[in-house]
């Protein structure tokens, strides 16, 4: 199997490969058995040829409606697959899913669970949900005969939104499973659910559990006392000495306290000013983000940076709800220039295709330097966006470009060139070997700038585009490494080199001689090893003697 | 054809029809709701009878089903009517008793989705009346949405733009073939929403023509339609995975796939192993038979998992292994958590690494390999053994024995602490400070972290970056520390910068 690696490199391997290889078709040269599934897809085939063939929609819902009360729960689940049920125009798929899920929660929710766990979303969450309201033990039964404490956390936050004691009992008989307290987030969920809805139940017993849940159980409890009474958990909060750790880890959990600590900022103990303004996305919500932008936070203790970094987060989060209104509030504010034309640019964003309402926000703005950013970035916004609809030319316009910054970034415009065919992407390429070398270099430099965007799309374009590049790179920049042609090869190597190795040893070797693909070769060899040792040293034997000693060498030093 | 020939000519296909259908349903698990579906025109418990449908003589016969509710029984029911039950009322009702009906069960507790079925079999009828009775309410969008079932080009027309969202999103669920071919004509702002619809379902007629149409329109992957397309034809799947490259590692859809493939026919995946080249799809794939053959075979695992070649992949099945019996037989667990660690001694995850003359960088690929799930559990149940046991496999500070010590100090901070005060090998002791502090100041517990910090030379290593967490935190007790700290006038200077004087 090793040297099958490589070898299927070569052309003749390849198309022997090839011939061996089914069609894309399922069609398999090899013999095969029957499962039960596929007994069961050709009846179900034919059931839903007896529904295609009726005559009229009412029909055709009436024998769908039909299908379900005929099938045995028992089918349910591969129905419920997908590949079935294959008449997707029309309402009839709509109602054979509903009413398949009806029935099954109804007839048989201990099937129904262990498939809606293994789809929780959509149909099969909600229908989760409705266990946990409905028939909540018998959830309960599964998870007992299942363990599953990941799962079952989740689903004990759904079943205390209605039985808070029974969700509360059943943690108690988890609370030594350490997995439960890898479940942080959901268990934070559930422990605020039963702290809502039965606070005294959950005190109790408290010194019989696990320190760090009992730990939860504190934060859980006093976020229950913070929502009932905010001042004056607060101040018992400030003479503890894990009042910030416990105040904080409900903010991170609540977001309506944002509002609380606004209304009550002179409560506030000092030390904690530093704590909330570290991480100001807590305290927003839709509707009180105007509130905070409008307060006097200097005045109520913060120091003038941490007033600014509430302030600055606060615009982030609303300048798209009301642009005029930030706007007015930026200008009002002392930004550091990069935050500024930041927001600025952001802001005009939202003004795409209205030039009235450009030219209105453009108007609001202090500086020329202010309404010239705003003005080029508002026509940068407006730029049609290319997707797969696009020519092929406008692409490489676009990509080749040393001046033109698409409207959304590089790494989404290189995204969504995975988004064009094998047809497209080819004439691209065509396109991008009549151009000069200087443009040529940019399409490899905006392609870059895209970050790992580039993984995604067909390396049959990328490996040219790089390889071209390494062939004729950028002079080196001493800032950035980025364009550095050793750091491309050896990089675009190694994610060839985990995902395809054969591909990966093709390309390298169709590098230019010299260091990037020296070290491209080195990179496929210590990455490649760590999956396939053997495949590696028998690669290895077949390089070129200089090339073999050096990469050998270097396996050895990293052994 | 005469009359009566035609009648004779039908009345023979449709009991060859059925018993086509009896003989075909045999074969399937029955039941006895199935069972009394079978007999024509006897009522049932359920309120329903068997009717005729419309089948082609041959296909096979589900039997057309008629409510025999009437308004009154189905409004007693409330909101216990069976969601197919009622269904099959309001195929046969007319719009006079769903308005009836409607109007007795808006307001109660019909769920939502029941409340849909009324108005998506009311639009069918009268679509007018349908956005009538339904103007004003929570669910005056549902009667957009169900016109757009039966006649989108008039819902489309007649709706204002508040509408029209719900006329797009019934097209992507409804008319999946009519998106495809008039997409552009569909307002720029809510595409999106008839996207989404479009992939609300698995079910697709042709999901490999919608994949690679949503993939025209941004949207490079769809999990449901893959599944679909996977289950259905897994080689063209496999190709179409490779075609978009997302035929890669550490991707999603490869996963799916192997479920898929799973679902259908888990014995097909070797014949899938067996002809794809060496890569990420096939250790993938091979990864997903062992794990069928730790379940099915253990021993069979085990004798593979100590022929396998490359130490990271062995140490991961003996993971796998070890998984597997740790709660009936932790001993044996641990005996294989030994194995696994003798194997691959210091790094238990894949990694990408690259090196080149002006630097390197590195990073693992799957933070959550089966061997680090595995060497989480056994932190979790003796954390002390399983630490001492990383130490045994190799006595130097590895990644292996950071990432449980790390596991440990975030579940049982003070035991872990204990054992850290009884390293003696400088370089362990280092390590396992290293995450003292670190989790000692995610706690905010700034004093004892600082004591750890002063603690070794390698520990002081981490006294700036210690220092600016501490001032984010409380910058005067973090200046108030470093002021009293027994520590070189530069070194308390150069810290001092690291702390703002206006937080």
């Amino acid at each position: 199997m090793a040297l099958i690696g490589w070898h299927l490199g070569t052309p003749e391997e390849k198309s022997r490969t090839a011939a061996a290889q089914p069609a894309a078709s399922g069609r398999s040269p090899l013999p095969r058995t029957k499962s039960a599934r596929i007994i069961g897809d050709e009846a179900a085939a034919e059931r839903m040829r007896a529904i295609r063939n009726t005559k009229s929609m009412e029909e055709r819902l009436r024998a769908t409606i039909s299908l379900v009360y005929a099938l045995p729960v028992s089918d349910f689940p591969a129905w419920a697959e997908g590949d079935r049920f294959n008449l997707r125009d029309g309402p009839e798929l709509h109602m054979f899913r509903m009413a398949l899920f009806d029935r099954w929660e109804k007839e048989s929710p201990e099937t129904l669970i262990p498939w809606a766990l293994e789809n929780n979303y959509g149909q099969a969450g909600r229908a989760l949900k409705s266990l946990a309201k409905n028939s909540p033990q018998t959830l309960l039964g599964h998870f007992q005969d299942h363990p599953d404490p990941k799962a079952e956390v989740g689903i004990l936050a759904e079943i205390a939104k209605n039985h808070p004691d029974l969700a509360l009992e059943r943690l108690r008989t988890l609370a030594g499973d350490a997995a439960l307290l890898g479940e942080s987030r959901s268990l934070d969920n559930l422990l605020a659910e039963i702290a809502k809805q039965s606070p005294s139940a959950l005190q109790s017993g408290l010194e019989n559990l696990p320190p760090a849940l009992q730990e939860k159980i504190e934060i859980a409890l006093c976020g229950q006392r913070l929502a009932g009474s905010f001042v004056s958990e607060l101040h018992a909060l400030a003479d503890r000495a894990d009042g910030w750790k416990i105040f904080s880890s409900n903010l991170a959990l609540h977001g309506e306290l944002g509002a609380q600590i606004l209304e009550n900022l002179r409560n506030v103990p000092p030390s904690w000013l530093a704590g909330i303004s570290n991480n100001p996305s807590l305290l927003f919500t839709k509707e009180n983000t105007r509130n905070w932008l409008a307060a006097d936070l200097e005045g109520a203790g913060f120091s003038k940076k941490q007033a600014a970094r509430i302030y600055e987060s606060a615009l982030y989060r609303m300048y798209e709800e009301d642009p005029r209104f930030a706007l007015a509030r930026l200008q009002e504010m002392d930004f550091d220039p990069g935050t500024k034309n930041d927001l600025i640019s952001r802001i005009m964003i939202t003004a795409k295709g209205d030039g009235a309402k450009a030219e209105a926000l453009i108007g609001m703005l202090d500086t020329e330097e202010e309404k010239q950013l705003a003005r080029q970035q508002w026509e940068i916004s407006n730029q049609p966006k290319l997707n797969a609809f696009s020519k092929p030319g406008e692409w490489m316009d676009a990509l080749s470009s040393s001046t033109k910054t698409p409207a959304d970034g590089y790494y989404a415009l290189v995204s969504r060139l995975s988004t064009l065919d094998s047809q497209a992407l080819g004439q691209l390429a065509a396109d991008f070997r009549q151009l000069p070398a200087d443009r040529q270099q940019n399409v490899a430099r905006n392609i870059l700038a895209g970050f790992s965007a580039y993984e995604k799309v067909d390396p049959a374009f990328i490996g040219e585009v790089l390889r071209t590049y390494i062939s004729n790179p950028l002079p080196a920049d001493e800032n950035s490494s980025r364009l550095d042609p050793v750091r491309i090869g050896a990089s675009y190597a190694v994610k060839l080199a985990v995902d395809d190795p054969v591909a990966a040893t093709n390309w390298v070797s169709s590098l230019p001689e010299g260091d990037a693909k020296l070290w491209a070769y080195k990179n496929v060899a210590s990455n490649w090893r760590q999956y396939d040792p053997q495949a590696v040293d028998s690669w290895v034997q077949t390089l070129p003697p200089a090339v073999k000693s050096q990469v050998s060498g270097y396996l050895a030093e990293k052994k | 054809m005469t009359r009566k020939k035609f009648v004779i000519a039908t009345v023979a296909a449709c009991l060859a029809g059925l018993l086509a259908g009896y003989v075909s349903h045999r074969r399937l698990p029955s039941s006895s709701e199935t069972a009394r579906s079978l007999h024509p025109q006897k009522p049932t418990k359920r309120g329903i009878r068997d009717g005729q449908n419309g089948n082609t003589p041959g296909s096979v016969h589900v039997p057309a089903l008629h409510s025999t509710e009437t308004l009154e029984s189905m409004i007693a029911k409330g909101d216990s009517a069976d969601y197919a039950g009622l269904a099959l009322w309001l195929l046969d009702a007319g719009t006079q008793d769903i308005a009836a009906y409607w109007q007795a069960c808006k307001d109660g507790d019909l769920p939502k989705d029941t409340k849909q079925l009324v108005i998506l079999s009311w639009a069918r009828k009268d679509p007018q009346a349908a956005i009538t009775a339904t103007a004003g309410t929570k669910q005056d969008y549902v009667a957009w949405w169900a016109w757009s079932a039966y006649d989108l080009q008039a819902a489309f027309a007649a709706a204002n733009p508040d509408q029209l969202k719900h006329v797009v999103r019934g097209i992507g669920e409804f008319h999946p073939k009519w998106l495809k071919n008039h997409f552009e004509e569909i307002p720029e702002a809510l595409r999106d929403e008839a996207l989404n619809r479009l992939m609300l379902w698995k079910e697709d007629e042709d999901p490999e023509d919608s994949l690679n149409f949503l993939k025209k329109c941004g949207i490079p992957y769809s999990s449901s339609l893959f599944r679909n397309f996977a289950l259905r034809d897994p080689w063209a799947a496999l190709d179409w995975l490779k075609r978009n490259g997302q035929l890669s590692a550490g991707t999603n859809p490869l996963g799916e796939w192997i479920d898929a493939v799973k679902t259908k026919n888990p014995d097909d995946l070797q014949r899938f192993a067996d002809q794809l080249p060496p890569g990420a799809a096939k250790r993938k794939i091979e990864e997903a038979i062992f794990d069928r053959l730790v379940a099915t075979d253990p021993d069979s695992a085990l004798q593979l998992a100590k022929s396998t070649g490359s130490p990271l992949a062995a140490a991961q099945r003996f993971a796998k292994i070890g998984e597997a019996c740790l709660s009936s037989d932790p001993e044996k667990a641990f005996g294989f958590a030994a194995d696994m660690l003798e194997a691959c001694p210091t790094r238990l995850a894949e990694q990408r690494s690259i090196e080149i003359p002006n630097g390197s960088s590195s990073w693992s690929s799957s933070s959550e390999s089966d061997a680090r799930r595995f060497l989480k559990s056994l932190t979790a149940m003796d954390p002390e053994r399983t630490l001492e046991m990383i130490k045994t496999s190799n006595p130097a500070a590895s990644e292996t024995l950071s990432y449980a010590a790390r596991q440990w100090s975030e579940t049982d901070l003070d035991s872990y602490t204990q054992w850290v005060t009884r390293q003696t090998s400088p370089d362990i002791k280092d390590m396992a400070a290293l995450q003292l502090i670190s989790q000692l100041s995610a706690q905010s517990r700034f004093h004892e972290a600082a004591r750890w910090v002063v603690s070794s030379e390698a520990s002081k290593s981490s006294l700036y970056s210690f220092i600016h967490q501490w001032s984010q935190s409380n910058a005067p007790e973090a200046m108030n520390w470093v002021e009293s700290a027994d520590l070189p006038a530069n070194l308390k200077e150069g810290l001092k910068h690291f702390i703002p004087a206006d937080p």
